[in-house]
């Protein structure tokens, strides 16, 4: 692609890279990095990828980096514990309030359940690009969405019981 | 191939089955593993499925930062008008090219084929058929003591002037008709080189005919060099007649072959020629033709001449020393 596809790319994607990036590092700033250095890596190999696969090739960068940043800090998955004063009210309650609960609920996700879930829910990707995006198999993203829809609903589900 | 659903893979059918993806023989399959499970079909029949929603609030900040100076890799596109002017002006080049070069090839052509080549003669030929390829060269050879030195000098010379090529053969003079190289025209337009290649000429003739010696001869001149219808009566071996025929040598260029050859010179020629043969001749007549050549030396009574007046007469360097 051409310097100024790139930059239509910094446009198109930049935000939703950092969303995406911030959901699994659940760090601002650690989410900032990644995105940047992968855009880096991104202009240097510009010139040999289409602009129709940017997208998937930015993504891919960015889960790659978010591997690495893991196993550079060896971090584990943190579950964070539902607030006591949290509860859902089905009655009163907004969607962003909903979305908030989902948010809390992600973060006890491991990191590929999430991963595969933001890919699937924020950018919409089929499983079998998601798949190629996280270099597994099909079967195993579907089990992996499977496995953390079906947490999401537990949780949001004892939410509303403890609520 | 339907792939049997149990309880260890049914997890990989059950999000499409939830979503509604599940079609064909894999619903089927799924359905009759569900009825088999109870459990596993309440499980799903109570899961509620919850997706996720992007926050828009989330933004990358500075993304300016990551922006890169565009560099065009367009194409200039270059207007008609210009187009034209540009092909114009490169066929006007390549017309002034192509003449130039026509220009210099025909010049350098002509050069070599009249004045740069020299004269090329066959010399595998090991006699020259003196009746048909040589119309008029006579070539008189005598050894004589004083005609030695006078070729000795005579090659001195010549090998100063390298544009000369040597022409001593066995010390043996050479005394050569000169009317057949004197073309007076040429001479006065350039006589240096017309008179060496002339002299290149004569050089090939006295190479290519077999000269025979006659040690009695030579005795005769010596001693008495002004007798010269006796000498010449007693002499004939040695006198080699040669008829160049311009003809039949092409490469000869056309300007170094007289156009006319006077009918006194042929007169002359065949005199000595049948010289045994007549008894009286007039040497007064002659001479009085050599010194209408220019070829006849002061107070010399000889009738033959020699190649050293000859190149005298023909170049004006040799003249002077």
């Amino acid at each position: 692609m051409t310097s100024e596809e790139y930059n239509k790319t910094v446009e198109l994607f930049a935000d939703r890279l950092f969303r995406f990036a911030v959901k699994n590092t659940r760090n601002e700033a650690d989410a900032r990095d990644i995105v940047q250095r992968s855009f880096e890596k991104f202009w240097l190999k510009h010139k040999e990828v289409d602009f129709e696969k940017a997208k998937s090739y930015l993504f891919t960068t960015v889960h790659r980096a978010h591997i690495d940043m893991i196993r550079k800090n060896k971090r584990t998955s943190v579950v964070e514990q539902v607030p006591e004063n949290f509860q859902l009210n089905k009655n009163h309650g907004t969607s962003y309030e909903l979305k908030d609960y989902l948010n809390i609920a992600l973060k006890e996700l491991s990191d590929i359940q999430r991963k595969v879930v933001l890919l699937r829910d924020y950018e919409g990707y089929a499983y079998k690009e998601i798949a190629e995006l996280t270099n597994i198999s099909e079967s195993q993203v579907k089990v992996y969405i499977f496995r953390a829809r079906k947490k999401l609903h537990e949780i949001l589900t004892q939410m509303e019981k403890t609520g | 191939m339907v792939m049997k659903i149990n309880k260890i893979n049914y997890e990989q059918f059950a999000i499409d089955y939830l979503e509604g993806n599940l079609t064909g023989e894999d619903l089927k399959e799924m359905k009759t593993f569900l009825q088999k499970n109870p459990e596993v079909k309440a499980e799903l029949d109570e899961m509620q499925l919850f997706y996720l929603e992007p926050e828009d609030n989330l933004v990358f900040e500075g993304k300016e930062a990551l922006l890169q100076e565009i560099t065009s890799t367009k194409p200039k596109v270059i207007s008609l008008t210009n187009r034209i002017w540009i092909a114009g002006v490169a066929a006007m080049l390549l017309i002034a090219f192509c003449t130039f070069i026509i220009t210099n090839k025909i010049e350098p052509t002509l050069e070599k084929n009249y004045a740069e080549e020299p004269v090329q003669f066959q010399k595998n030929e090991p006699q020259i058929d003196i009746n048909t390829t040589i119309e008029k060269h006579e070539i008189v050879e005598e050894n004589n003591t004083k005609n030695k030195l006078e070729n000795n000098q005579l090659n001195n010379v010549a090998t100063k002037q390298s544009r000369i090529p040597t022409i001593k053969k066995n010390n043996k003079e050479r005394t050569i008709h000169p009317s057949e190289y004197v073309n007076t025209n040429l001479k006065k337009n350039n006589p240096t080189r017309i008179n060496v290649d002339e002299i290149d000429l004569l050089e090939e003739v006295v190479n290519n005919q077999p000269i025979k010696s006659n040690p009695t001869t030579k005795k005769n001149k010596t001693n008495a060099p002004n007798t010269a219808i006796e000498k010449n009566q007693n002499a004939t071996t040695n006198q080699v007649v040669a008829r160049i025929d311009k003809t039949q040598r092409p490469n000869l260029p056309e300007a170094l072959i007289p156009s006319t050859i006077p009918a006194l010179d042929i007169q002359i020629v065949e005199e000595i020629k049948n010289i045994d043969q007549i008894a009286s001749i007039d040497l007064v007549q002659k001479e009085s033709r050599l010194e209408q050549w220019g070829l006849l030396p002061e107070g010399s009574t000889k009738r033959k001449f020699k190649l050293a007046n000859f190149k005298k007469s023909l170049l004006p360097e040799f003249a002077s020393k």
